[in-house]
């Protein structure tokens, strides 16, 4: 709707755009919308200092090879040829980034969704503190720790403990050290921990969808609750759908710090190893980070892709 | 059900079987070696099986026994005395001294035993006092002394094996420090905060009886001594001592109250008499360097106080709380102006124990005037109080004589609570038995289902379980008491035990299912009983009130309101303007020449390590603290330190092959380094093998070295066990490992677990063990080039098939809590960081006596015919060399250039802070910031030697100081250890073959290496193959 009114507004300027260079048009726009960019100067500069131009240095820097303490040395595409060519540990951590972001980024949030969506339906000061609960384990920082007790590999850990007691196991299982479970569980973990801010995103969303469009479905021949959720709730809500779905692939292709916490660094065999423990290994380990810097590179190219997929994606929504 | 009984049989059984291979290969060499075991079991048994003092009296007294009437026997020392040197220290000896007081004395050194002949005159109960002095050594020694006391060659009980006297240590004041009331003051600093004296111990001669040192028994110990001649003899555990007299006397018990008021009679000291004051923070003596002024901000009359400057006005807290610890205070006999009865009214704070009360006891002039001061009651409160000194049920008044000196000494005791407190000690005690009796029917993890018949089997345990029940609901009672019915956790605590040991006593179906239950709440009551064993007092200033005066003009203990608002808001606004992250310097060290150091620890310690800077430093230093993880990114902007404290060895070499460390010294040079005293600095103070990850092959001259730092820190594992259950289940402390092998068996057939390391840990030991190289050393001249990993070589891959066969067959576990494992003696022997000491010694204190560490077990040493190798005394050499791991203090890069004499003084700094005098005064202090007896692993061999370690620690400490082996550091070495747990986490997880596992990781590892050397323009492996083949094929092969 706001883009009809946009399209109205210019097709009533007597100056048209054909008629002047593109960065003309743009400065005069700029100058027009003066009281916008002033306010969001403060966050747009040092957003621009503390991220656009550090993602900028480091796909330079991945053209180099850079110890921390020593000048950069030019080294050309030499850094990804090796990425893709000679490292086997890269393709595992590519496959295992896949793997999360495959299984954490929908099912969480489709996940959030849902449970945005029951929880909405609850009365008011019900619904304020199931979300408190729901949204408790992403702000309780490391509260994920609690599955290294439960998974402990000590023969007192409590799932080791409850298996032993009733005799399933005699000896207890290395839940982290074992190439066998690590992944799986790192999985619940993730998914455990993803009800963060896409599902209070959902939980705003689902709010603001006004009452009167509901009213109008149910005249227009809304048969049951899932068409309403399809036709008008989701559509209704799709910049928070948007800005949930680029949480969700960012924190999924970004998935690590848990892993590193419960299963350590390496995880055995690389069997749990994501890009993100690549780019740390060789960024903070090994000192290579022009190396890193490609892998971050790669990483970075990755959720830019899988973010133009999702909007495709979400303009089928309500379609 | 019988089946798994018959399950576990077999596998038992077959455990058995499959080690009769190595037992047969052991035995060959097992046969010929005659045992050097130097603390045999039978000493350990004769000290465990020792009864304790209370059982001890408890017979005696049955028996008839009273105190001795008559004047007992006083013995001069250094008269008629007979010296036995320990074994391992020959030199020591005993030797009389004269004094200028005394006379001739007798020096005891700190080792071996010094017996005397007495002749009792007459039987009963006697106590012993004898007057010492601490011998003054060049070292610094700061601990208590520890001696044991035997008649006729036997301690007749347990705390006999445990006597300590303390030391006596002053302030050195400034005597034109005055504060605005005329007080003694402290120094400034640049900020205009005070800080701290130092401290220096003085020798004067005191008096001191044997008494308990656990602080359970109030009264010297008795000892029953019938008429006739006697034995007696001390023997050393720690520290010289100087002694004059040993007094063998019966003990005359200090008056009651009512008595002390009738001996003096005399009137209350009238209300109009002066009342002398003493500020607490400027005591005339203390017993431990570790007892100084602290800050109190929490009152706003605390005396001095000031909104913005830290002002030290207060004394004790969390330094003054274990037992023994004493302060003493002058009250100049000028300001008592009056004769008669006074209150000794202090100003103090006790926020610790919520609830109940900590104890002190008291003398003046060195004398316990009434029985009464042996307990006195400091009660709970969050702010501060000024109340009379009580003991519990009313205040007491002291009597003092205008114009003397008066000297109160107040020792930290446990009062009314003494033998609660050595009840529930006997609880734990008897509750870890109880556990032990019942693992060792059932295993640690029982099933509820099989009846085990524990009321044939362990019928004495449940009848103790009931008697500890018991025990323990009449402690819970006297708890209750002193709380007033008010609720508390304390109780809670000793109800549930009490209901849970009930359960169990009872229904012998509960015990299995208990098992658990019962460890933790030992655990708990373990900590509970560690906690209230601290009894932290805080004082703010003593004075001494008239009797006669009414209580309502006494000082005010809290601020009243207005005065508190007031000082909070200046304090608030003062904020602004104080710097609170400068750590007190006296002068401003920001000039060119001084030195640039950062700690990254905590502020405690980078404030103990300013201190001693100000002391003793003899260059500037600029000290900062700043977070963990600075110094990459200040290295990277230029803007980093000139020195960085404890950096861990890999890296040292990391930063180094990037040259942001600078090389202190380059083996080729030479005298032309200009460090060149180095190697001397290095080789008096260090072991030669903390070196050894601190050094990289010189590219430009092959064979020799480079160094970059020097140590500072050095880490490696001993072997801790438990004596009592190595004594129980008859055991001896493995040697080598085809003795750990033999006691393997017996230790599981009794449910107990082996702690060892796994990876590459394990793996080193091992292969150090056998003098195996971790990395390749090609063209055998003896260094190790570090182009390609070692451990696929014939010696590792067994030593790996050794280390996988542990875990594989004999089941150790890979993980473990080891604290608890080792308390409650399930795991009863690990190998383990030697540091572990601490928190054993800390957190376990039921367990004092019952552990020792010891050097690992060690390989016998073949020759290439695989014949064992002997010493002359026809001993097997044994190798226990254990890998060790240093951080150093390092001399990072300038990019801006140094001046010549800011790298003089650089090194100047790290030669002063890695010295023996400093590390030792480091230790010391450590031991106040972490807790009573911490040790902290410092490189320096002679600090290490001068911590408070009991003579038999010390020699085992220094047996394994000699069998360390340090490992290089290379490029890409990091990739090593990942790689190797790989592999012993596929043998562990999936039973795979330890060869074929570490084999298939080999490749991994060496590309690294190689790609690693690349990048640093180092010869790799490959091309040094090209280079070398032709002309050496035996390298290669």
């Amino acid at each position: 709707m706001s883009q009809n009114t946009a399209v109205k507004e210019r097709k009533a300027k007597p100056v048209a755009r054909k008629d002047m260079s593109r960065a003309a048009w743009t400065l005069k726009e700029m100058k027009k919308n003066k009281a916008g960019y002033i306010m969001i100067a403060p966050f747009f500069i040092l957003f621009f200092v503390f991220t656009v131009v550090p993602v900028f240095l480091s796909m330079i820097l991945s053209f180099t090879s850079f110890n921390l303490l020593e000048w950069p040395k030019f080294v050309g595409l030499d850094n990804y040829v090796r990425l893709f060519l000679d490292d086997d540990i890269f393709l595992t951590a590519i496959q295992n980034t896949l793997i999360f972001a495959v299984i954490t980024g929908p099912v969480s949030y489709l996940l959030s969704l849902f449970v945005a969506w029951f929880i909405n339906e609850l009365p008011p000061k019900m619904r304020a503190f199931v979300t408190l609960i729901f949204y408790a384990p992403s702000i309780a920082g490391s509260m994920y720790q609690i599955f290294g007790i439960f998974f402990s590999s000590d023969r007192y850990g409590y799932v080791n403990g409850f298996l032993i007691e009733f005799n399933f196991i005699t000896e207890p299982i290395q839940w982290f050290a074992d190439a066998r479970y690590v992944m799986p569980l790192c999985i619940i973990v993730a998914l455990w921990t993803s009800l963060g801010t896409t599902f209070l995103s959902f939980i705003a969303g689902l709010q603001i969808v006004d009452n009167s469009l509901y009213e109008a479905g149910a005249l227009d021949g809304v048969k049951n609750r899932w068409q309403e959720l399809w036709y008008i709730t989701l559509p209704s809500m799709k910049e928070q759908l948007m800005f949930g779905a680029v949480m969700s692939i960012t924190g999924s292709f970004g998935f690590g710090g848990i892993v590193t916490a419960l299963a350590g660094f390496p995880s055995v065999d690389y069997c749990a190893w994501t890009i993100m423990h690549h780019l740390e290994d060789y960024g903070g380990q090994r000192f290579e980070v022009g190396y890193s810097s490609a892998i971050a590179t790669i990483l970075f190219l990755m959720m830019i892709g899988s973010n133009m997929l999702i909007k495709k994606l979400l303009s089928k929504v309500g379609q | 059900m019988r089946s798994s009984t018959t399950a576990k049989v077999i596998a038992v059984v077959l455990a058995i079987l499959m080690l009769i291979p190595t037992a047969a290969y052991a035995s060959s060499g097992e046969t010929t070696a005659p045992k050097t075991q130097k603390t045999t079991m039978d000493e350990v048994k004769e000290y465990l099986y020792s009864e304790d003092y209370f059982t001890y009296k408890t017979e005696k007294d049955a028996a008839g026994w009273k105190d001795a009437a008559g004047s007992g026997i006083t013995v001069k020392a250094a008269e008629g005395y007979e010296f036995t040197p320990d074994e391992d220290y020959p030199e020591q000896t005993a030797e009389v001294m004269q004094d200028s007081e005394k006379g001739s004395v007798l020096h005891m050194p700190e080792a071996g035993t010094t017996s005397w002949r007495v002749n009792i005159p007459e039987t009963g109960y006697y106590v012993v006092r004898i007057t010492y002095k601490p011998f003054e050594t060049q070292s610094i020694n700061t601990s208590n002394i520890k001696r044991e006391f035997f008649v006729d060659g036997k301690a007749p009980f347990s705390e006999s094996y445990y006597y300590e006297f303390t030391r006596k240590f002053v302030d050195e004041y400034n005597a034109d420090m005055k504060r605005d009331d005329g007080s003694q003051g402290f120094a400034l600093d640049k900020n205009g905060n005070e800080k701290k004296p130092q401290k220096i111990q003085i020798y004067e001669w005191s008096d001191s009886y044997l008494m308990d040192s656990q602080g359970f028994v109030l009264e010297p110990l008795k000892y029953a001594l019938t008429q006739g001649e006697h034995v007696i003899s001390f023997n050393a555990t720690m520290n010289d001592i100087i002694i004059d007299e040993i007094a063998i006397v019966p003990y005359k018990s200090p008056v009651s109250y009512e008595e002390y008021l009738a001996q003096h009679g005399g009137a209350d000291a009238s209300a109009a008499a002066d009342a002398p004051k003493v500020q607490a923070e400027t005591p005339s003596a203390a017993s431990d360097l570790t007892i100084y002024a602290v800050n109190d901000r929490t009152s706003s009359i605390t005396e001095p106080q000031h909104a913005a400057k830290q002002l030290l006005n207060t004394i004790g807290g969390s330094k003054w709380q274990t037992f023994g610890q004493w302060i003493e205070w002058t009250i100049p006999g000028s300001e008592i102006t009056e004769s008669g009865y006074y209150y000794i009214v202090p100003r103090f704070k006790q926020s610790i124990r919520e609830g109940l009360y900590v104890s002190r006891s008291l003398t003046i002039n060195g004398q316990i005037p009434f029985e009464n001061c042996t307990r006195l009651q400091f009660n709970y409160s969050d702010d501060w109080q000024c109340s009379p000194l009580t003991d519990g049920e009313q205040d007491l008044k002291f009597w003092f004589n205008a114009g003397e000196d008066a000297v109160i000494r107040m020792e930290v005791c446990y009062g009314n609570m003494s033998d609660t407190l050595r009840q529930i000690q006997d609880c734990i005690e008897d509750m870890n038995s109880i556990y032990q009796s019942i693992i060792r029917i059932t295993g640690p993890s029982p099933d509820e289902y099989t009846s085990y018949d524990f009321a044939a089997t362990i019928y004495d345990s449940i009848l103790l379980m009931r008697d500890v029940r018991d025990r323990i609901t009449a402690i819970a009672e006297q708890f209750k008491k002193i709380l007033g019915g008010k609720s508390a956790s304390d109780i809670a605590t000793l109800e549930k035990i009490a209901y849970l040991l009930d359960k169990m006593s009872t229904k012998e179906s509960e015990i299995a299912k208990n098992l658990d239950n019962l460890k933790v709440n030992t655990g708990y009551l373990g900590t509970w009983m560690m906690n209230t064993k601290l009894q932290a007092l805080t004082f703010d200033f003593i004075s001494l009130q008239p009797a006669a005066k009414p209580a309502k003009q006494y000082p005010r203990g809290t601020a009243g309101f207005w005065n508190a608002f007031t000082f909070e808001i200046k304090a608030f606004f003062a904020s602004f303007f104080t710097d609170y992250n400068s750590l007190g310097s006296v002068e401003d060290n920001s000039d060119a020449e001084a030195v640039e150091v950062w700690i990254s620890t905590s502020r405690e310690e980078a404030q103990v390590m300013r201190e001693m800077i100000d002391l003793t430093c003899p260059v500037k230093v600029d000290l900062k603290l700043v977070a963990g993880g600075t110094l990459l990114p200040a290295t990277l902007a230029g803007d980093g330190p000139d020195i960085s404290l404890a950096m861990g060895q890999s890296d040292v070499i990391n930063y180094a092959i990037r040259s942001a460390v600078e090389p202190l010294y380059v083996e080729a040079d030479g005298a032309n380094n200009l460090y060149s005293d180095y190697p001397e600095v290095c080789a008096n103070r260090f072991n030669d093998q903390a070196l050894v990850g601190l050094r990289l092959e010189n590219p430009d001259s092959l064979g020799s070295y480079i160094y970059y730092g020097i140590p500072e820190r050095l880490g490696f594992s001993m072997l801790f066990y438990r004596k009592d259950i190595f004594a129980e289940l008859d055991l001896e402390v493995p040697q080598t490992w085809d003795d750990l092998y033999d006691i393997v068996p017996t230790l599981q057939i009794n449910y107990r677990k082996i702690g060892f390391p796994s990876s590459l840990g394990g793996l080193q030991m091992l292969m150090y063990q056998r003098d195996e190289d971790l990395y390749s050393d090609i063209d055998g001249d003896g260094v190790m080039d570090g182009m390609q990993i070692n451990i696929d070589s014939k010696t590792s891959l067994q030593c790996f098939e050794e280390l996988v066969t542990l875990f594989q067959v004999f089941k150790f576990p890979r993980a473990y809590d080891l604290a608890t494992y080792f308390r409650m003696g399930e795991m009863p022997i690990a190998v383990a960081d030697y540091l572990t000491y601490n928190q054993f010694t800390i957190y376990a204190t039921e367990l004092r006596g019952l552990w020792e560490f010891t050097l690992l077990p060690g390989t016998v040493v073949r020759d290439e015919n695989n014949q064992i190798v002997y010493n002359e005394d026809g001993t097997p050499v044994i190798n226990s060399n254990a890998p060790c791991s240093v951080a150093a203090t390092v001399l990072m890069r300038d990019k801006s250039g140094r001046s010549e004499e800011l790298r003089k003084n650089c090194w100047e700094f790290m030669k002063w802070w890695t010295g023996a005098e400093a590390q030792s005064t480091y230790a010391k202090q450590y031991e106040a910031i972490v807790g009573m007896a911490a040790k902290f692993n410092t490189a320096n061999t002679e600090a290490l030697r001068n911590m408070s370690w009991t003579n038999s620690e010390r020699k085992n400490l220094e047996a394994q100081f000699a069998h360390l082996k340090g490992t290089p550091e290379f490029p890409g070495g990091y990739i090593i250890t990942r790689y190797v747990d790989f592999a012993f986490l596929n043998c562990y997880n999936n039973n795979a073959d330890a060869t074929d596992s570490l084999l298939d990781q080999i490749q991994y590892i060496n590309n690294e290496l190689s790609r690693k050397r690349k990048e640093f323009g180092l010869i790799t492996y490959e091309d040094y193959k090209a280079e070398n083949e032709a002309a050496h094929p035996e390298w290669f092969k």
